[in-house]
């Protein structure tokens, strides 16, 4: 058995529905060197977080700081500067706000939270991709073919970052009992390899397809929780069983049985999974946590304060490294008489307009916020969890809903120092040329750096190098109708037409041809201003 | 300044929203496609080939309490699942994967392949759990008079496996789970053979060899196959005794009337009434009814609803109904495909629905249901669960959009470019057909086709009811900050429904619609697709599957439900299986 230390000064709450409290003593191990002596898992593992929202549709002065001044300005080529200052937030009335969408009581936006933040905006994709659920995360396949470019991009599924960093030898979640969990009542937002990679491999196999979710409190409570070592286990087994099954299936794969080539790719599929329980079968635990019982539900607010607890709980005790939320944005807000998808569709109108930003600044406070302060937690050497993590915010859609241009990603946390904070990076082009042709009759949408750069960045900050997710198909942009592609994370249907700045997508800027194609050339740049 | 819900709120079409906005000149043309004519072409082909799929949730968990009542009985079969019941509870349950990755269609949750570490650890525990369940209380049931020693054990493993891969087991198979349970007898052993038993390939997929080949890649079904073929797709679950000893025999592939009898025997069956409920639920999206029971704040929806205020169990209740009424269609007064668009029946057990829909009482649930006058209700489209919003407003785009495609199987294009934000102004009262004319309908936009020829109408024949499901002769208008009432305004329901090309009728009202579908033949076409796609858990192709869609089609045009659903199960194709190595 695993030797552990309790250390009783650190201990992790877990907070019931029925406000009762869980003390959870958080049981860090003295974990076992490896052979090459490094540690089981590094001092300071990195984790990311991903929460994603539907629709957009929140007007720019209701999710865009006002700025007069800023700290630095940078020309990226042309006249094209991109800009930070900052991030602060400004009473109004009994909370206070960064801007309308992301307000909340004092004593819970404060200034230390502030400056672990960093608001972005100007993220662009640079064509039309209208509703998608893959796209926050990189798999721009996963839209619902709207136009012709969404049904272009359909052709080219790609695994979401979050599963190149699940199975990436450079972030190595060998120590974690799930390399991922993905949660929340959105679906189709994480995409994987049927055939994950195998251990020590970048590419995986087969076709692309979506990561299980677990979206019930209880179901990923038990997902997650791994009870600690008791005497009621049953005695170890002769042979491991999990070895055995997967040889029973290497068998069948590669007996003489009339099997298709499909079929067999099922069973490499299953194979993959089963070496991946045989690992946490055979794993060392690297930290343990204390009995906690959970058995709740909960809707709205309480839901996502609920998953956050569970996750919180989950990060203490290294149980996973890597969350994905897809959510409701409107489950934040009651009393709405309309289809929340009407009320995107109806933006402009003033009641839904109030609608929106009810919601998304519910969301900010309810889930994002409330999660970035739950992972204040010590990880005994001065830092916290949020500090060693990457907690992403992003939304289907920019200002204009079914448009993805000039949005907002929101982030907590540096990733382990891989990133500055406390600022707001304006990335859009406010050239004369930057502003987008006209779209939907909204005007002063401006296009900035693309998403896919974004993606690009965060895979970096979670310590995965270029060098292993340019390698994933589907990867890259053909930066004209004649290829070789840049480099770059995710696919994008960038063709010289979708760029033309008098084409109507995304990415056409107003007598600037050829500006998206340059924001092109540096996909694997981390954006600017946030490398520390 | 006064605002109301028609004047200033924006509606807009769920799928296919529009600017109005001139994009393609011209476009005030003819029907842009043209809806598949109800009959299809058999000509005989090799079905496409299709990747082996794992057991669906429901089967997994079907299957195993049909094993072990095999050999333990069935209540002891339901204490030991109980036992396994922590680690079973980690199995995701299945859901059915949007349709051509849009949102808001939805396919069958047999088509759920997805095998995650979830999944593969949840078979694993609770495979664990049962195996140690059964050999610590089960032995001399599972062993009988033969008793506790390696020849035993390693008997009954066999028979068990062959039962558990609803085929004899292979040799090879057989050598590795003697060498699982090893040469000495033990409980652990025992355990850990049951274990591995429902953790083999064989058991937790549909494993399909053929027997031979009856043209290049295709091969005939063995019997065993077939008998699994026909349990699943039926019973969601393994063969029972009868079936298996046909399957021995060789009946099911010798003999059509055996294999008929069969058929008829199992839709007979209880165990097909839950699966084939699935069915009706996964083709009837079921599973996304909203609940309208969030806007009890809002003085609006409060004034809208009235006594009706939906309660937390509404969504539930009519969901109830549409089981209620698939029950005693299919299974009880032997339906025809017809009485789904036109049955009078009303199952209606919640109080709060029957209120609703105006009845006087409830159905008590054992009697002879109550009936709706025709003119009030008839068929499937007029329940609740394919009416209600969850909010104030109906929302015809949505409703024409599910009858088009659900219920007639055409296939509507993408939303074009630019279908997005974009407000329109209308003066004074109006009703949400006019809204949505003036929105969807205008002259040279490229929305106009699809939304006046093929969408709106079909919605708008059903705005005789309001976004709660009431049956309304008029549109209320209210205030949407206070509730107060501002007028009325008339419903015009008359559409001309353009069932097929050259279709040039009128109806006006829900149930002058549904005689129309069932008059056009589309109704059991459709329900043949999608019998097809639920039984063989893939999307049809006309070309080479025509055959058992024509088979099911004609089975349903004049027959029963259970007629086609009988017919499809009874086609060549539901033998064969395609094997490109």
């Amino acid at each position: 058995m695993t030797e552990r230390t309790i250390r009783t000064t650190r201990r992790f709450f877990l907070r019931g529905l029925g406000g009762f409290t869980l003390a959870l003593p958080f049981l860090p191990s003295l974990a076992p060197a490896r052979a090459d002596g490094r540690p089981l898992v590094p001092a300071i593992p990195p984790r990311f977080i991903s929460m994603t929202t539907n629709h957009g549709a929140v007007q720019q002065p209701n999710q865009v700081p006002e700025i007069t001044a800023w700290d630095e300005e940078r020309t990226l080529f042309d006249d094209y500067v991109v800009r930070r200052a900052a991030l602060r937030a400004s009473p109004v009335g009994s909370e206070v706000e960064i801007a309308p969408i992301y307000g909340a009581p004092s004593d819970e936006l404060t200034s230390a939270v502030l400056a672990k933040m960093n608001l972005l905006t100007g993220i662009t994709i640079p064509w039309y991709i209208a509703h998608n659920t893959g796209g926050h995360l990189g798999n721009m396949a996963r839209n619902d073919g709207n136009g012709g470019d969404g049904g272009l991009a359909q052709g080219y599924p790609t695994p979401t970052i979050d599963q190149i960093m699940a199975y990436s030898p450079s972030f190595d979640t060998g120590g974690t009992h799930r390399r991922s969990v993905i949660t929340g009542p959105n679906g189709r937002v994480s995409w994987g390899w049927e055939v994950p990679p195998a251990s020590g491999e970048v590419l995986g196999s087969g076709a692309i397809v979506e990561t299980q979710r677990t979206n019930r409190l209880n179901d990923l409570f038990t997902s997650l929780y791994v009870p600690p070592p008791s005497d009621d286990n049953p005695e170890p087994m002769r042979t491991p069983l999990v070895d055995l099954v997967i040889e029973e299936y290497r068998s069948v794969r590669q007996s003489n049985r009339r099997l298709s080539a499909r079929d067999r790719e099922r069973l490499d599929a299953h194979i993959a999974r089963l070496d991946d329980l045989q690992r946490r079968v055979n794993a060392i635990p690297t930290a343990v946590c204390d009995e906690v019982v959970f058995d709740g539900s909960a809707s709205g607010p309480a839901y996502y304060e609920t998953v956050n607890d569970i996750l919180a709980m989950a990060f203490a005790c290294q149980t996973t490294r890597i969350a994905v939320i897809g959510a409701h944005e409107n489950d934040m807000v009651s009393g709405v008489t309309l289809g929340w998808h009407d009320v995107a569709h109806s933006a402009d109108d003033p009641q839904s307009q109030a609608w929106l930003v009810e919601a998304n600044r519910g969301f900010f406070r309810h889930a994002f916020l409330d999660l970035v302060r739950k992972l204040e937690i010590d990880e005994g050497d001065g830092s916290t969890i949020l500090d060693n993590s990457l907690v992403v915010w992003t939304t289907e859609s920019g200002p204009s809903t079914h448009n993805n241009t000039g949005s907002n990603i929101l982030t907590a946390g540096s990733a382990a120092g891989f990133l500055k904070t406390g600022m707001f990076c304006d990335y859009r082009d406010m050239s004369p040329g930057g502003e987008l042709w006209r779209y939907n009759r909204v005007s002063g949408l401006r296009p900035g750096l693309a998403h896919n750069q974004a993606l690009a960045t965060f895979l970096q900050a979670m310590r995965v190098p270029p060098s292993e997710f340019n390698q994933v198909p589907n990867c890259g942009f053909a930066s004209s109708d004649t290829p070789p592609p840049v480099t770059g994370y995710g696919f994008a249907q960038v063709t010289a037409p979708y760029l033309n700045s008098t084409n109507r997508n995304n990415g056409g800027r107003v007598n600037a041809p050829g500006r998206t194609e340059r924001t092109m050339e540096s996909m694997n740049d981390i954006l600017p201003f946030l490398e520390a | 300044m006064r605002t109301t819900t028609r004047a200033s709120a924006v509606v807009f079409g769920l799928l296919l929203g529009c600017t109005g906005e001139v994009i393609q000149p011209g476009g005030d043309g003819p029907i842009p496609i043209l809806p598949a004519g109800p009959e299809f072409a058999c000509e005989e082909a090799p079905p496409v080939e299709a990747p082996m799929n794992r057991l669906t949730r429901d089967q997994f968990d079907n299957t195993l309490h049909d094993l072990l009542t095999l050999y333990v009985g069935p209540d002891r079969a339901v204490t030991v699942l109980d036992a396994a019941g922590p680690q079973h509870t980690l199995l995701p349950h299945d859901e059915a994967p949007p349709r051509d990755d849009n949102r808001f269609k939805r396919d069958y949750r047999r088509w759920d392949q997805t095998v995650s570490d979830i999944h593969v650890e949840g078979w694993y525990l609770t495979a664990l759990a049962i195996g140690a369940e059964l050999a610590a209380n089960d032995r001399a049931a599972l062993l009988g008079a033969c008793g506790e020693t390696v020849e035993c054990a390693r008997d009954f493993l066999h028979a068990f496996a062959s039962r558990a891969y609803r085929h004899p087991i292979p040799n090879d198979s057989r050598a590795r789970l003697d060498a699982v349970f090893g040469d000495a007898w033990s409980e652990t052993a025992l355990a850990e053979s049951i274990a591995f038993v429902l953790l083999a390939p064989d058991f937790l997929y549909h494993v399909e060899e053929g027997a031979e080949s009856v043209g290049g890649a295709t091969y005939a079904l063995d019997d065993y196959e077939l008998a699994a073929r026909m349990s699943y797709a039926l019973w969601d679950s393994l063969p029972d005794d009868e079936l298996w000893s046909a399957a021995e025999a060789g009946q099911l592939t010798r003999d059509d009337d055996a294999l008929a009898a069969q058929v008829d025997r199992m839709l007979d069956d209880p165990r097909s009434r839950p699966a084939l409920t699935r069915f009706f639920e996964d083709w009837l999206q079921l599973s996304v009814v909203e609940n309208p029971a969030d806007l009890s704040s809002n003085p609006a929806y409060m004034a809208f609803a009235g006594d009706d205020l939906p309660n937390d169990d509404l969504a539930g209740a009519g969901v109830q109904e549409i089981h209620d009424l698939i029950e005693r269609l299919v299974f009880e007064d032997e339906g025809t495909v017809r009485d789904l668009l036109t049955t009078d029946l009303a199952p209606v057990r919640d109080p709060a629905l029957a209120r609703l829909y105006g009845m006087a009482e409830p159905w008590d649930g054992t009697s002879e249901p109550p009936r709706f006058a025709p003119s009030e209700r008839s068929g499937l489209l007029s329940r609740f669960s394919l009416l209600a919003t969850a909010t104030l407003l109906t929302r015809p785009v949505h409703r024409g959009v599910l009858v088009r495609e659900m219920i007639l199987c055409d296939d509507l294009p993408a939303p074009p470019e630019g279908a997005s934000s974009t407000t329109i102004q209308l003066e004074g009262l109006h009703s949400t057909r006019e809204y949505y004319e003036a929105l969807t309908e205008a002259p040279s936009t490229n929305c106009v086709q699809c939304h006046r020829d093929l969408i709106n109408p079909l919605g708008f024949v059903m705005e005789r009811y309001d976004s709660l499901g009431r049956l309304r002769t008029e549109e209320t208008i209210f205030d949407r900050d206070t509730g107060e009432v501002l007028g009325a305004v008339p419903i015009d329901t008359t559409v001309e429904p353009s069932l097929f090309y050259g279709d040039d009728s009128r109806v006006s009202t829900p149930d002058e619609l549904g005689d129309a579908i069932a008059d056009s033949g589309k109704l059991e076409a459709c329900l043949a697709r999608n019998v097809f796609r639920f039984m063989f858990a893939r999307q049809e192709n006309v070309r080479t599957d025509g055959c058992a869609l024509e088979d099911a089609r004609v089975a349903g045009s004049d027959g029963r439900i259970r007629d086609l659903i009988g017919a499809m199960v009874l086609s060549r194709a539901f033998r064969l299986r395609t094997i490109e190595e």
